[in-house]
This record gives C-alpha cells, structure tokens and sequence, in this order.
C-alpha cells in the first residue's frame, strides 16, 4: 500500500533548490523510483514530500570535458538504458556501459538511474565496483552547499554518506594520461542469466604501455557494504606484462578476498569459488588476444 | 523459433477418420482480444456500490498460541467497520480442497484459530470502506503470543517426540499398495540402485494473485465472484462455514488471470463471505504477491526413496517407493495427493513387482495444496532421476533401457486401476530421440569433461491421468440448444483457466453442428444456472467435458434432424446439415439457414432445439510424454543454462494444436524451474518464507528459456472427444528429472536434491 506524500516537479536545477529550502518534513529524491518506491509501499522509508528530479534538464547528459587528461561527465539523472547505449561511455569507461547493461531488466534500466544506483548504494549496485575501479567522482549538492568526492569514499564512510537533503548531481571519470591505453570490463554473476541481482560482480580497469601494466584497478562487488578494492593485486602487477597466468593467480586472490571479507558466512563456500568465473571472465573480456575465453554463453555464442 | 511437427497414424486410428472441419485447427481464444486490449475485467477490476475492503493480519511466527489481541486502536480508525479474530468467527472446521459433497477429508482449517501454526497463518481480518484504512488498522492490531516449539522438516517429524502441530500427530495418514513380491525379487536382483529425491515447495506464481468478491443480498444468499477452478467446491466449503443451504450460495467464475492449481483450493472466499454476510455489504479480498505465497497454497514437498532392481539385461524387476509427503501447517490435500502420486508408478513402466509407501505429514510451514501434476512432478521427478542412475550403473543408454521397460498400449495398470488406453510413451520416445538426434548428441556431450563449461543431454518420461475416473465419480451435465437466428448456447459448469476450454467445447461443437465456433456462446458456470460439473481438476476437462459437449452437440444434432424432417417432409437421416445451411437429400435447391429452420420448428412444431446430457466417465488413459534436454554447466559458477528441449507428448488427438503447444511451453518453462531455481527457501532457524518475493523468488524468464520444440503423437484410441487425452498437466512432469538427468550427465554427478542452485552444484562438484 502507498503511503501518502506530496510531490513536487521541479523543471529546472534553480527550481530544485528553491523546493529543497522551501519544502518541510522529511523530503526525499525520486528519479527512477525503481529502489524507493518499492521501500515506500512496504513501510521500509517515508516521506512527506518527494521531490520528481526526473524533469530537471540539467541532470541529463553525457559530456567529454577536456579539463586534466579529460573527464567523462554524467548527470544524475542518466538513466541505465541511456548510459549503456552512450558510445562516449563506452569508449571513456566501458565497464560502466557493460555494468549499465548487464542491471536489472530493460525496463528497470529504463527508469533507473545512475545517480540513483549511487544514492541507493547497495552492496549489490552493479555501477558501483565500476565506478570504484574507474575512480570516479561524485558531486553531492544539499542546503550546505556543494562536496565532490571519491565515489569509494562516499561508499566507505558514513561520514561522507549521503546527508538529509542532499543530491548526487554529477559523476565525473577522469581519463588516462594521453598515449596511454585504458582497458576496463565489468562481469558479475546472478543467480540467471538476466533481471538479477549480482551475487558477486567484478570490476577492472587497466592501464597499458606497450603492454605493460602501468597501473591497475579491481573492485569486487556484493562482498560487503562497499566495492572492495584489491591494492595488493594491484601493486603487485603494475609494471609487469600481461600473462595468460595472471588469471588463474586473479582467481586466486579473488578467493582469498571472498574468505577474507565474509569468513563463516553461509555463502563463503559458494562465493569463494564462483568468484574464480569472474576472474577468466574479465581476464578474457581484458584481453581478448590472450585468447583465454572459456566458452559458454549456450546458444548466443556459440 | 519452434518446430511444428506432429504425428498422425494412420487413418484408422483416429477417431473421426474424415477430415475435420474446427477440431486439430487452431482457432483462436475466445477472450483472446479482450485480453490483449485490456477490456476483460478480471476480479481485481471489479467494483461494487458500497464494496468494502479487507486486510488480513498474518502470523509472524511459525507456531504460537494467540493469548490476546487487541483491536481497539484498529476499531477506532474512521472507516474500519470490522475486526474479526477467532473470537467472533465460526469455529467451523473445514478442509479446503474437498469437491463433492460427502468426501472424506481431516477438517482442521478454521477462519482464523487461536493458535497459528505456520509464518503466514491468519490471525485477524480489518474490513474497512477503503483499502489504506484497512492496511493501517492492521497494523495498529496488538497480539500477545505463547511462542510454541515449531517444526520444518517433514521427515523430523516423523520422529518419536515429534511435537504435535495438530491432534495425534504425524503422519496424519499412511497407506501402502503394490503389485507382486518386491521383498524377494530384490534378493534375486543383479543390481539394486537407491536414491533419495527431494523436491521443494514452490510457488505456482499466477500472475493473478489470490482475488474474490462477497455480495450478500436480501434474502441471506451469498453470491461471489472467484478465478476459481472448482465452483462446486467453494460452494460446499462456504455453506458449511457459514451454515447456508446449497442454494443460498451462488459462485460464480470469472476471468482467470492464472490458477496453476493455486486456485484450485479453497482459500479466501470463505473469509469474503462470511465477512459479507456479517457487515451486509460486497466485501473484497485481494491478495498482494508476498501474502499469495507465503498464505495460500504451495507444490507440496516431497522426500522420495526408491530401489529399483534390475537384471542384467536391463529388465527392471521390482521398485520400492517410499514419499514423505509435506503438507504443511494444514491438511488440505495431503492424502489425495500421496494417493496420486502413487498411482503413477504403476503406469509408466512394466514393473511386476512394485510397492509404494507414503506417509504424509503436517510442518510449520505454509499449507500445500493442488500444483498443476498433483504430485506428479514430484514423484516423477523421484523415480526418473533414479532410473537414470540406474541406466548408468547397468551402462545402458537411458533410452534404450526405458525402451525395454516402458509400457505398451492398452496395458493393464498392475496394481488395479483403470486399463492405460493407447498409451503411446513408446512412440514418444522413439520418435523423439530419432528428432533430437539423441544418440549422436549424448555421446557428444560425454566427452566433454574437462572444461569450463560442460554440455549434457538427459531425458525423462512421465504419465499422468484423465480425470477420475477409477478413483472418484466423474461425470458432466450440459445443456447445449440453438437459437431462432442458429446461434447457440451451452450452458455447461466449465471453468476457463487460461488454457482454451471455453473454445476447446465450442470447436467439438461446431464440428458435431457444422456451425461456425464464433455463433457459440459457451459462458463459464455458475453454480444457481449452471448443471454440475466436477471442475477443472485432474486433467478432465478437455477428455470428461469435451466428451460431454460431443454427447450433447450429437443429442442437438438428432433432435435438430428430426424436427427439420418433419418441416422438410423427409427422414430425419435425409436432413442434410452444411455450413450452417439445411436441406432435404432429395430437394437441395431448398435450402434454410439454422436461423430460418429454428424458427419454422418453434412456429410448427412448437418446439426447442434443446438437450440436456450427462456423460458419464468410462475411461483414464494415460497421457504420456517425454522431454530431451542439453544443458551446459559452468563449473565455476554452477550455473545452468537449458539450451535446448524437444518435448514429446501422447495426447491421442489435439483439438487446438496451438492451445496444446501453449501448455507444454508453459509446463516446460514451470517444470525447468523446479529443477533448477524455484524454492520458497523456509527459513530452518524461524519458519520464514525466504523466497516470499519475485526480487527472491526465481522463475525461469524469457532469457533462459531455451527453445522449445514440440512433437505431437495423435493416435486416437480412447473415450475422449475425437481420442483427445489431456495435456495441461502431463506438459510440466517430464521436464524437471529431464534437466536434472542431464546436469548429472555433464557433469557426472548424481545430484538428487531439488533445486539444482548453483551452491548444490559447486557443492556436489568439490566431492
């Protein structure tokens, strides 16, 4: 059952902000509605008013900024099915365009939207390892004013939660360093083939020079509240060439990190070997000239 | 993405050798339009002056003794008209799937009672004039619990100290029957091969929830409106609820959003009725999807232990089958269903010595109930997957072993019940393995053990009935005229489940009339109107209704000739009935339409083209199929995928062909999703119903649905209308063991617990 609430449509950001001071009681955002809406009607979250930021213009886009090496720049309100068909976010950061792909159903994506994803932050979010391994960064604005953070740090710490009243407005990739090129993927498994909630999902961005790996970032999702970064596997390899062992030695780790991050849980046994698919997954979705692709797929690749 | 290749034997075989003129066409649904544009109202939809709106209050605890409830924060809510609790309810007990008057059955269910015995049990009720109210009044209901120790599992609780859930305790019923001397065939056996076989409680997952409607009127009858599959059977159960005459009780069906056997039973429309009778206004329950899981009825859970002994040859010669039947926090159809489960094992193989056990048992758990197969998919599921085993210890191909066992047409079921018909399982799985190249593909899929990803072919056989008879009475009334224009009426008690019986009865019609289907009116039943019929159960309707409509159309037929002679001055055999066009053999230049000719009866012969007829069930055959399946496995992940199915069915002769392969699509889609991913997941710590959403409740969606291709055997040969035999239930029982089988052949394991979740298989993989 819904409870009862008023909305507020706000057509433009200035809008938007005026309602944010204007409007009393407990506010919350609504954009896709795909998370909130569902924790509405079952009492989970309340609300007196909702302000709809799906028709603020200025949270819509997908731009190339040339500022440093360049930045990727997303508005909040780009929906998944936008994000996912955007030949600029799958050139600048196609892990986030694969994770964009691979959540929910098409019509979730259609509704849903990063910024969404990001202030829902569940352990589950298929953008977040994405976003946590391409270091992106989050602008917040509320009644205090404007922040711009690590999405990582956000995800981490409480402190940087997200407060009362405040609102993911943009989310900026930084390039890599020109000459340099940049590789990233995004895998995860489910418990089908699609409409799934990720029971474990991987992100790697990699940074190559003439084949060396100059430097390297995975994020593991669904182990714990926020992606968990692997640094040691991270600095272990920079500088190293890309083998077709690593992996195998990805699997590894991976496993290791899962008995890490949930000893005795009920789903370690599960995890800490499904976890090692996710490894040749990306490892072949990486590089697919190291020809380490397993099969598998049924029919649509065959 | 589907083949269409179907069977025919000779012509000779067939029951009605011409061709056919509305029978084996697919003529499309009769509702078909209106559903599609959203026009049909379903029960949901409907809306009465005054209508009042009901929330339920559901246990929170598996078992628990209601000390005290408090409702005066909820009665005080402006526009709450009631609170019901046990104390002000009928303490009238009743089982719900009882649907002929006299049955006997354990009574144990009550409105609410002042104990709960599962999470999900009914504690209170708010009828209220809107529904927000009623929601927040439930939740300003206090109730102070006596928590009682609880019990999940079905073969705990046949233990010594098992707690009792209800009087005298489990199992609340036993029975044992067979064929032959099992005992000393089996010492004389080369091989003897055991498994113990799991299946889950499940979900029929109807995109309808659970929905009806109560309109008390001025004489104190009760009309309600329910997607039910048996009117006859909620009328019994409400009248003796709410102590009315028969007659006093009017149900009515409506549009079905989807059943599955989840609206089979009576669950609801006791509770809307009573609540009508007791506030004098239409009262409304409707079920959200949680409360339709976790608080209706469920697949029942079954432990099955089988030994099957076999020669050296392959000769299977004896089986011991041992069910542990689960059903729950109620009765409900605990015995039947062990019965129909046991049934099946004596027609589907040629077992000489066979013996069947099955204890049924009461859980804190939610109620099972009637699943499409009534227990068929489970015991099928129990015994295929043994037989593969079995087939692999021999090292004998599994179809070739099935081959040698398998049952031939018109055999006797050896433990008495009613003669198999033209069972044509023989010529399922022949032409089945030759269309899906069996033997070249399962010895591809042997050799691919090393990688990744592992490919595996399996197979599966199962049976199933054709309605009662052998077991209970089985018959239908129907009443079938024609109209002044030659339109026409049946008035029969069909209940429309989604499957096509309304067009089913309208195409065997107008094959008999020579009438167009679309001038038919076939409506639902209604219990004041209708003649009885004993419901859209056990796989009758189309084999047991569709032979009563042949029946009544031919009586029509005479009737329709023997008037029309006496206007055409012929004999009655001479009146010659065309496209809805009649004339005398000798005088075809004198045509009439039907219309023409109805109207000239009533003005001469003062008369009505009407008749009314019972046909009365004279046979069960089986229905037969069988399903070929490869899968491929990720070994990393365990992570199924069904690549591939050709299922295979016996169905003597498919009225509507398109009808027909729609419920083998769907059954296969249900019967892979036993296998593989549906489970309501009961919480062993607390009784809770983990899969109590569809974000936690997997069903098999499009994307992992595999082709589908259906193969169709039409031979005729039973009582059925043109030798139809049943095929909404039989499509889902071969599917789950088939995929099971072949994971077990990709991977090399003998996995035997129901679901196959990817944790079992990575599990069953480290052994």
């Amino acid at each position: 059952m819904m409870p009862e609430f008023q909305v507020s449509c706000p057509q433009s950001l200035a809008e938007l902000g005026a309602e944010v001071s204007r409007l009393e009681g407990e506010v919350l955002f609504l954009s896709g509605g795909t998370d909130l809406i569902l924790e509405l009607r079952s009492g989970q979250r309340r609300a007196d008013w909702l302000i709809d930021i799906s028709q603020v213009p200025e949270l819509q886009y997908i731009k190339v900024e040339s500022r440093l090496n360049g930045l990727l720049k997303i508005g909040s309100g780009v929906t998944f099915t936008q994000l996912s068909s955007n030949a600029l976010v799958w050139e600048n950061a196609q892990c986030l365009a694969q994770a964009g792909k691979q959540m929910g159903s098409t019509q979730i994506r259609n509704r849903a939207t990063l910024g969404g994803n990001i202030a829902s932050a569940s352990p589950a979010g298929d953008s977040l390892p994405a976003l946590v391994a391409l270091e992106a960064e989050v602008t917040v604005e509320g009644p205090g004013g404007a922040r711009t953070l690590a999405v990582a740090e956000m995800l981490a710490d409480t402190e940087n939660a997200l407060k009362a009243r405040e609102l993911v407005t943009e989310i900026a990739v930084p390039f890599a360093e020109p000459r340099v090129e940049r590789r990233s993927a995004f895998v995860k498994i489910g418990s089908r083939t699609q409409v799934s909630i990720a029971r474990l999902s991987l992100a790697a961005v990699v940074e190559l020079e003439n084949g060396i790996i100059r430097k390297l970032r995975l994020a593991v999702g669904a182990l714990g509240k926020a992606p968990l970064r692997l640094e040691n596997l991270e600095r272990d390899w920079n500088g190293q060439p890309v083998r077709p062992e690593m992996a195998a030695e990805l699997a590894q780790r991976l496993t290791e990190t899962v008995d890490k991050a949930i000893p005795g849980r009920q789903s370690q046994a599960y995890k800490r070997q499904a976890v090692q698919a996710l490894a040749y997954d990306i490892f072949a979705e990486l590089f697919p000239e190291q020809g380490l692709s397993q099969g598998g797929g049924g029919n649509d690749r065959r | 993405m589907t083949e269409d290749k179907r069977m025919y034997g000779h012509a000779d075989d067939l029951a009605q050798p011409n061709e056919l003129k509305y029978v084996g066409h697919n003529v499309p649904l009769h509702d078909a339009v209106a559903k599609a544009t959203g026009k049909i109202q379903y029960t949901g939809d409907m809306e009465f002056p005054g209508m009042l709106y009901v929330k339920i209050l559901f246990s929170p605890l598996a078992h628990a003794r209601i000390k005290k409830i408090d409702a005066s924060a909820a009665l005080a809510l402006p526009g709450v008209v009631a609170v019901f609790t046990h104390a002000n309810t009928p303490e009238t007990l009743y089982n719900s799937q009882v649907w002929f008057a006299g049955q006997e059955a354990r009574a144990d269910e009550r409105l609410f009672c002042d104990t709960v015995r599962f999470v999900g049990d009914r504690v209170a009720a708010v009828v209220a004039t809107d529904k927000k109210t009623a929601a927040k009044a439930v939740s300003l209901i206090k109730v102070e619990y006596e928590v009682l120790p609880a019990l999940f599992d079905p073969e705990e609780a046949l233990t010594e100290n098992a707690i009792e859930i209800h009087p005298g305790g489990s199992p609340f019923f036993e029975k044992e029957f067979g064929c032959g001397i099992t005992s000393e065939t089996f010492n004389k056996a080369e091989l003897i091969v055991e498994d113990r076989v799991e299946t889950p409680k499940i979900h029929h997952a109807a995109m309808e929830t659970h929905v009806c409607i109560a309109i008390p009127d001025y004489s104190g009858k009760i009309t309600i409106y329910t997607p039910c599959q048996i009117l006859y059977s909620v009328r019994l159960v409400v009248a003796k609820v709410l102590r009315l005459p028969y007659n006093k009780v009017r149900i009515l069906k409506t549009p079905m959003g989807g059943s599955f056997g989840g609206k089979q039973e009576v669950t609801i429309e006791p509770l809307a009725a009573f609540f009508a009778q007791a506030t004098g206004k239409p009262v409304k329950i409707e079920y959200n999807r949680q409360e339709s899981i976790i608080s209706t009825r469920t697949r029942t859970r079954t432990i099955g232990y089988v030994r099957t002994a076999v020669d050296k040859n392959g000769k299977i010669l004896a089986r011991e089958v041992k069910a542990i039947v689960d059903t729950g926090a109620y009765t409900s159809n605990g015995s039947v269903v062990s019965m129909a489960m046991g049934k099946k094992i004596f027609r589907l193989y040629r077992i000489e010595n066979q013996v069947f056990r099955v204890q049924a048992v009461h859980t804190n758990t939610p109620v099972a109930g009637a699943a499409r197969g009534y227990g068929s998919p489970q015991i099928h599921a129990i015994t295929e997957i043994n037989l593969d085993h079995v087939a692999n210890r021999l090292g004998l191909d599994p179809v070739e072993f099935r081959l040698r066992n398998l049952v031939h047409p018109y055999d006797q079921d050896l433990s008495g019940g009613p003669s198999l018909g033209n069972a044509r399982i023989i010529d399922c799985v022949e032409e089945g393995a030759k269309l899906f190249r069996w033997q070249e593909r399962r010895a591809q899929a042997n050799g691919n053990g090393s990688g990744r990803f592992r490919r595996g072919v399996g197979m599966a056989c199962a049976t199933h009935s054709n309605g009662y008879f052998g077991a209970f009475q089985d018959f239908t009334t129907m009443t079938l005229r024609m109209l002044e224009d030659g339109s026409m009426i049946l008035n029969s008690g069909i209940h429309e489940l989604g499957c096509g019986t309304v067009t089913t009865m309208k195409q065997i019609i107008a094959e008999v009339i020579d009438i167009n289907p679309d001038r038919i009116e076939a409506p639902e039943g209604d219990t004041e109107t209708s003649p009885y019929d004993v419901g859209s159960q056990s796989s009758r309707v189309t084999h047991i209704c569709g032979a009563g409509a042949l029946k009544t159309a031919h009586k029509v037929k005479e009737i329709f000739q023997r008037e029309a002679a006496k206007i055409l001055g012929c004999e009655p055999e001479d009146v010659v009935m065309h496209a809805e066009i009649v004339w005398a053999k000798s005088k075809p230049e004198e045509k009439m339409t039907y219309g023409e000719m109805a109207r000239a009866i009533q003005r001469k012969n003062r008369m009505e083209i009407i008749a009314t007829e019972t046909y009365q069930a004279a046979d069960n055959p089986g229905s037969y199929g069988a399903n070929f399946v490869e899968v491929e496995v990720d070994t990393l992940t365990g992570l199924v995928r069904v690549i591939d199915l050709l299922a295979v069915h016996d169905v003597g002769k498919a009225i509507n062909p398109g009808f027909v392969k729609g419920q083998i699509y769907g059954g296969v889609q249900m019967g892979i999703g036993l296998a593989l991913s549906e489970d309501l997941r009961i919480d062993p710590k607390n009784g809770k119903v983990k899969g109590d959403s569809f974000a936690r409740y997997h069903l098999i969606n499009a994307p992992d649905m595999p082709l589908v291709n259906v193969l169709l055997i039409e031979k005729g040969g039973d009582l059925g209308p043109f030798g139809a035999k049943s095929i909404g239930e039989i499509a889902t029982c071969p599917t789950a063991p088939a995929v099971v089988n072949a994971v077990n052949q990709a991977l090399g394991t003998n996995l035997t617990t129901l679901p196959l979740t990817p944790e079992r298989i990575l599990a069953a993989l480290r052994e």
